[in-house]
């Protein structure tokens, strides 16, 4: 029989700050996205005050200043860390083939092996290890299938020891009958009002519903649903991860950009970012699109966006090369007198580096130029890795970098910067 | 001329092999033959347990007669259990900081290892973080 748990850590940006901070715990906590615009992450104190996930924190800000909440901005490079350290405990704690990472935060596990009646125990020990080995809390819920495990993580947030089975039949129904259609995991806000017209309000209700009647309205996923509430895995949990086919870098400036030579420079960091990942799959891109856009908000009536494709005749992972073609598009997009938002690239249908077709155009002087442009960017990669991002870098990147993104109130990289470390008094 | 047949050249498949010492002789096989060279690595060597393993710096010189100095690195394990005499991190008034652990009578003491310093119990609000497996002092 099936037998799912997803983990989740609780609040897990907030959370991230209290580990070397210790002085944030039991404060309230607000964690701030991109360019610091909109709450991302709040600690329980915080949701306490009111303030809601995803909103523009200028509108909460006096709340804050006045209950002296901490504010931060995101710090991607130390929550990518922190995450991969509770996916790697996982795969120690119930073996690499049992653990699906669902996202930076949560995985389902695969508990099957276990005797039914030490299923509690062992999430409670795993719990407690990961809160031992990382200092973060997790919650764990687990049901017999992906659903399921969903409920019933939701239920173990509200109670106290983190962990809630829902294998049990009798707790399975009064945890469904309480729970709203909208909890439900795959249900969103617009099917959850649908299903109320239909009089399906709780999850109990569309356990209960004809599947192949959902399936009529909702398409294959509403029945998958309607199964796996009633316990039947449709799911499986998947352990491969599929390379993605397309990787899109694009951010919005901190200052709104008018010159080209800056979008250009922008672009090429980007560019330089979106090659590190595809090169991190072993992919070789066919194109890119590279797009440019203006301030909606400052100027409506001069919006401009526009985008272009250029595609290579050979795929390729060379940045210096990706640059240079974004760099043109760029010039060929930009109008003068525009203040600029946002530029972006997206590299596209990225195929396996060995499964890469070849022009019938090219000569062997060509490929063999490519494959040493490939060694010069494996080259940089390691040393990047080794000496920290950005220790080489293109000089099309830029050093000043006058559009970076802001982030004023950021922490420090305690993991990943050896000059960022924390410090203990002796 | 015709092309008859074409073939891909093979793809490079490696595969690693373990490297004796020495050299394979005819006749008395020397002692060395078992053991096989390779790298040593600093970080198998030093750290056990990676997702658990931080870094932190030291400010201060209240545990000087322990090998620890101002500016040192510490290797912090947090899946360790701190017993009796192990040199940890304590979270003592929301800051970090490095004792050594000694428990009196079931009582958990913080115990600094300099004379111009005075141990203190390990009181409310305070809890220890990890325990120090390695300090690296560099020249």
């Amino acid at each position: 029989m099936p037998v799912f748990a997803l983990v989740d850590c609780n609040n897990f940006y907030a959370s991230c700050e209290r580990v070397f901070n210790p002085k944030l715990e039991n404060k309230a906590i607000v964690i701030l996205s991109n360019n610091d615009g909109c709450v991302i992450s709040r600690s329980n104190e915080a949701k306490a005050l009111g303030v809601p996930m995803g909103a523009p924190y200028f509108e909460y800000q006096k709340i804050c200043l006045d209950n002296k909440v901490t504010v931060l901005s995101s710090n991607y490079e130390y929550y990518g860390d922190m995450s991969n350290r509770v996916m790697s405990s996982l795969k120690q704690l119930v073996d690499d083939s049992n653990v699906e990472v669902y996202s930076i935060d949560e995985a389902f596990l695969n508990l099957d092996k276990l005797p039914e009646e030490d299923l509690t125990k062992y999430a409670c020990s795993i719990k407690d290890k990961i809160g031992m080995w990382i200092g973060l809390p997790v919650s764990i819920g687990i049901g017999p299938s992906k659903t399921l495990a969903k409920v019933a993580n939701f239920m173990a947030k509200k109670s106290k020891c983190g962990v809630f089975n829902i294998t049990d039949e009798k707790i399975r129904q009064d945890t469904l009958a309480s729970l709203k259609v909208g909890d439900i995991w795959g249900v969103g806000k617009r099917i959850a009002i649908h299903l109320s017209k239909l009089g399906i309000t709780t999850a109990g209700c569309l356990r209960d519903s004809d599947p192949k009647y959902i399936r009529k309205i909702f398409g294959v996923v509403g029945e998958r649903i309607v199964r796996e509430l009633n316990g039947v895995a449709c799911f499986e949990l998947e352990t491969n991860p599929q390379d993605r086919q397309n990787i899109m870098t694009s951010r919005s400036f901190g200052n709104p950009v008018t010159e080209l030579a800056d979008l250009q420079e922008a672009i090429a960091d980007y560019a330089a970012r979106a090659c590190i990942k595809m090169r991190a799959q072993e992919s070789k891109a066919q194109g890119i699109n590279v797009f440019v856009q203006t301030n909606w908000h400052k100027d409506k009536e001069n919006f401009y966006q526009k985008g272009n494709n250029y595609l290579f005749d050979i795929p390729t992972d060379d940045t210096s090369l990706v640059i240079c073609k974004a760099k043109e598009i760029v010039k060929a997009l930009f109008k003068p007198g525009l203040s600029y938002k946002k530029v972006g690239i997206c590299l596209l249908s990225l195929n396996a580096k060995d499964n890469c077709q070849f022009s019938f155009f090219n000569n062997s002087v060509q490929i063999i130029d490519k494959a040493k442009k490939s060694l010069v960017m494996q080259s940089l990669d390691i040393i990047n890795q080794k000496m920290g991002r950005g220790t080489i870098f293109f000089a099309a990147q830029g050093t000043k970098k006058a559009w970076a993104m802001k982030r004023d109130f950021k922490s420090p990289h305690y993991t990943t910067n050896w000059k960022e470390i924390p410090k203990a008094l002796t | 001329m015709q092309v008859t047949t074409i073939t891909p050249c093979s793809t490079f498949v490696s595969c690693s092999l373990p490297l004796y010492n020495t050299k394979v002789q005819a006749g008395f096989p020397s002692p060395g033959d078992d053991y096989i060279t390779g790298k040593l690595d600093l970080n198998t060597h030093l750290i056990r347990h990676p997702a658990a393993t931080f870094f932190i710096r030291v400010i201060g010189d209240s545990m000087r007669d322990a090998g620890i100095r101002e500016n040192d690195l510490l290797i912090v394990d947090k899946s360790l259990e701190a017993t009796n005499n192990k040199i940890v991190i304590a979270v003592v008034n929301g800051e970090f900081t490095v004792k050594r652990l000694r428990y009196v009578n079931k009582e958990a003491y913080l115990v600094p290892e300099n004379d111009d310093f005075e141990p203190m119990k390990v009181g409310e609000g305070s809890y220890i973080w990890g325990v120090v497996t390695s300090v690296i002092h560099q020249f």
